[in-house]
């Protein structure tokens, strides 16, 4: 015992050496994920700051029923804030879109309201997108393409519906006063459409709000990446000294339960900065999270249970890790990888929602995913068993492995 | 009283690498074993060190089998790898501090060991900044905490300079004198003018080899 506590305090040591070296490494990722969350955050706070979708009108707008209402629409809609509506010859359109300064642009073709006028429907108004276009921003380009052209032509439709039919049975000389109601009618309701329901946030994954949901990814996100900002208390390990203490007596398993212990205090002193930080940002002001109110700060000091459980978890991964691949370049890599591949399917660089269900589910079934699911309990303060027993099951698990890893590699005598 | 290794056997999967390793070493004797890279020498010496497990044989000391006795074994066998087992970042002392407690430190940096070793020339000093020479040095002291009566030293003057080596040798023939068993890989021709016995280990075989100083006879061996 006498030989363990002074490995523990050896290995404590060597962390400490190190941690300053360390301490400017997370300030950097906490600077940078930091500064993601507050763009984040000030884009959801304020319709005006939200990315708005260009999108470029052209062709035959003369009339005046589609000027009027392309005009309304970005004046007064809702809508504004998330489409720019931009009236402008197609030569130029294409040459905005290709320089990237358009999202899409809408080409109205000649003669579309008389077609509309006489009931037919030859002349589709179209959208004009990239070919290769396939991520998210194109197919919201092209919804908001579908609703403007919608919008504007069908309205029309109904308009000159209604002055045909008030022709037909005779009624020309009331057209004009029932035109205008009709217009006043179909605009305000068009533009109070908001009005018409209300919109209840559920959130974008597991009852959390965006806010909650990204805090609880980015300090995953953290905690995986401080598997690679750790790389120097495994690269400059000796190899020869597991060696020597075995031969006086002391197992594997006992070699790896000091050096974890000390990894894993290293992380964890680590994350308590990282929450102070975030404590410091919230308490200063410079950020508000709605949700938690004033007491901002009292709600992360219970999440330091979560988060420290989740750490200490994604540390034994870790560590594992290296004891699985010795060599520098390999190990860093190994670390990377795992760590952006379990981020991606664990849902942290945006909701898993999104990806297919096979992927879900294996997502949540990864240590990354297990850790982020065990957080976001703690942030929503719906923690159970079901969510907890995974990242115990885990730590386990993966103090195991690295014991087993290092047993084997002493007995094999290899190293890298 | 010796060491007695009796039939020592090691494979790995259909790969045999130690083959009935038999030896005698009496005391105040250094056996120095001879090889080829990877001819299985190191593997052998952390066997009888306790790192790795036989699959047979014995490694008989004061009666008792050393290889199922391990709490004999680490007090009577000290061990030094090849490569250093020292923490880079920390101190000669911090690194002595994991064998040693604080009273038998101070012990022996006055007029034991660690004195006699040149060791507390450079106590303050982190393992990164020592030479070649200090560092295995630093090796060997961690290596005789116990006191051990039998040191197993794999490529102990590897890379090292003469004068390096010379302060080493002092401490071996010292350690010698007072009855230690040296037992001792090398492919250095300086380390087996200590040697009181060779042996060659070759294709998982251990034979005895009479070494008179003829390096070209001692290659066409081994080859």
């Amino acid at each position: 015992m006498r030989r363990w506590c002074s490995w523990l305090g050896m290995q404590m040591k060597r962390m400490l050496r190190l941690l300053p070296v360390l301490l400017a490494a997370v300030a950097a990722t906490i600077g940078i994920l930091g500064l993601c969350a507050a763009l984040l955050l000030q884009g959801e706070s304020s319709g005006e700051g939200k990315h708005r979708f260009r999108i470029g009108m052209v062709g035959d707008l003369s009339d005046s029923y589609l000027g009027f209402g392309i005009s309304m629409v970005q004046a007064l809609d809702d809508s504004r804030f998330m489409v720019e509506l931009l009236p402008m010859e197609e030569a130029e359109a294409e040459r905005s879109f290709r320089r990237g300064e358009l999202s899409s642009y809408v080409r109205v073709p000649d003669g579309l309201l008389d077609s509309i006028v006489y009931g037919r429907n030859d002349k589709p108004v179209t959208y004009v997108g990239s070919e290769g276009q396939k991520g998210l921003e194109s197919i919201l380009g092209e919804e908001l393409a579908d609703i403007v052209s919608i919008l504007i032509t069908r309205s029309q439709s109904a308009i000159f519906g209604m002055q045909q039919i008030m022709g037909e049975y005779g009624r020309q000389s009331e057209t004009a006063a029932v035109t205008e109601q009709m217009n006043l009618k179909v605009f305000d309701v068009v533009l109070n459409r908001a009005g018409l329901y209300t919109l209840e946030e559920l959130g974008v994954s597991g009852g959390l709000s965006t806010t909650e949901y990204y805090l609880g990814a980015f300090l995953v996100l953290f905690l995986l990446l401080l598997g690679i900002y750790g790389s120097p208390l495994f690269l400059r390990r000796s190899r020869a000294l597991p060696e020597l203490m075995k031969s006086r007596g002391m197992g594997a398993l006992a070699q790896v339960f000091g050096e974890y212990a000390a990894y894993a205090c290293m992380n964890l002193i680590c994350l308590f900065i990282a929450l102070q930080a975030v404590g410091a940002v919230l308490q200063g002001g410079f950020v508000e999270i709605g949700e938690w109110g004033p007491q901002g700060t009292d709600f992360l000091r219970e999440l330091y249970g979560t988060a420290f459980s989740a750490a200490l978890m994604l540390s034994a991964l870790q560590f594992w890790l290296y004891e699985l691949v010795t060599d520098a370049a390999g190990s860093l890599m190994t670390q990377f990888v795992c760590a952006v591949s379990m981020a991606y399917l664990g849902g942290l660089f945006y909701p898993a929602d999104f990806l297919p269900k096979t992927m879900r589910t294996v997502g949540r079934i990864l240590p990354a995913g297990a850790a982020f699911g065990y957080v976001q309990g703690g942030i929503s303060g719906e923690m159970s068993l079901k969510t907890a027993a995974p990242v115990f099951l885990y730590l386990i698990l993966f103090l195991g492995l690295s014991g087993l890893t290092r047993g084997l590699r002493l007995e094999r005598g290899r190293w890298g | 009283m010796g060491i007695e290794l009796a039939g020592i056997r090691k494979s790995y999967g259909k790969k045999s690498v130690l083959e009935n390793i038999s030896l005698k070493a009496g005391k105040g004797s250094c056996v120095g074993i001879l090889g080829g890279n990877g001819c299985g020498k190191s593997t052998l010496l952390s066997i009888l060190a306790g790192v790795r497990r036989a699959d047979g044989g014995s490694f008989l000391y004061q009666g008792k089998d050393l290889l199922k006795d391990g709490s004999l074994r680490e007090r009577a066998v000290g061990y030094v790898p090849q490569s250093d087992a020292l923490v880079e970042e920390l101190t000669a002392w911090d690194n002595l501090r994991l064998w040693y407690d604080s009273a038998a430190l101070k012990n022996e940096l006055n007029g034991g060991v660690l004195e006699l070793l040149g060791v507390s020339d450079f106590l303050k000093l982190p393992v990164r900044k020592m030479s070649g020479g200090m560092k295995k040095r630093l090796s060997i002291a961690c290596a005789v905490t116990a006191r051990p009566a039998v040191l197993l030293l794999d490529e102990p003057s590897a890379a090292l300079d003469l004068a390096c080596k010379e302060r080493i040798y002092e401490y071996f023939g010292r350690y010698k004198d007072e009855g230690g068993i040296l037992l001792m890989t090398t492919h250095d021709m300086q380390d087996m003018e200590l040697c009181t016995k060779c042996c060659l280990l070759k294709e998982g075989v251990l034979q005895p080899y009479e070494y008179d100083g003829d390096i070209h006879r001692l290659a066409r061996c081994l080859l």
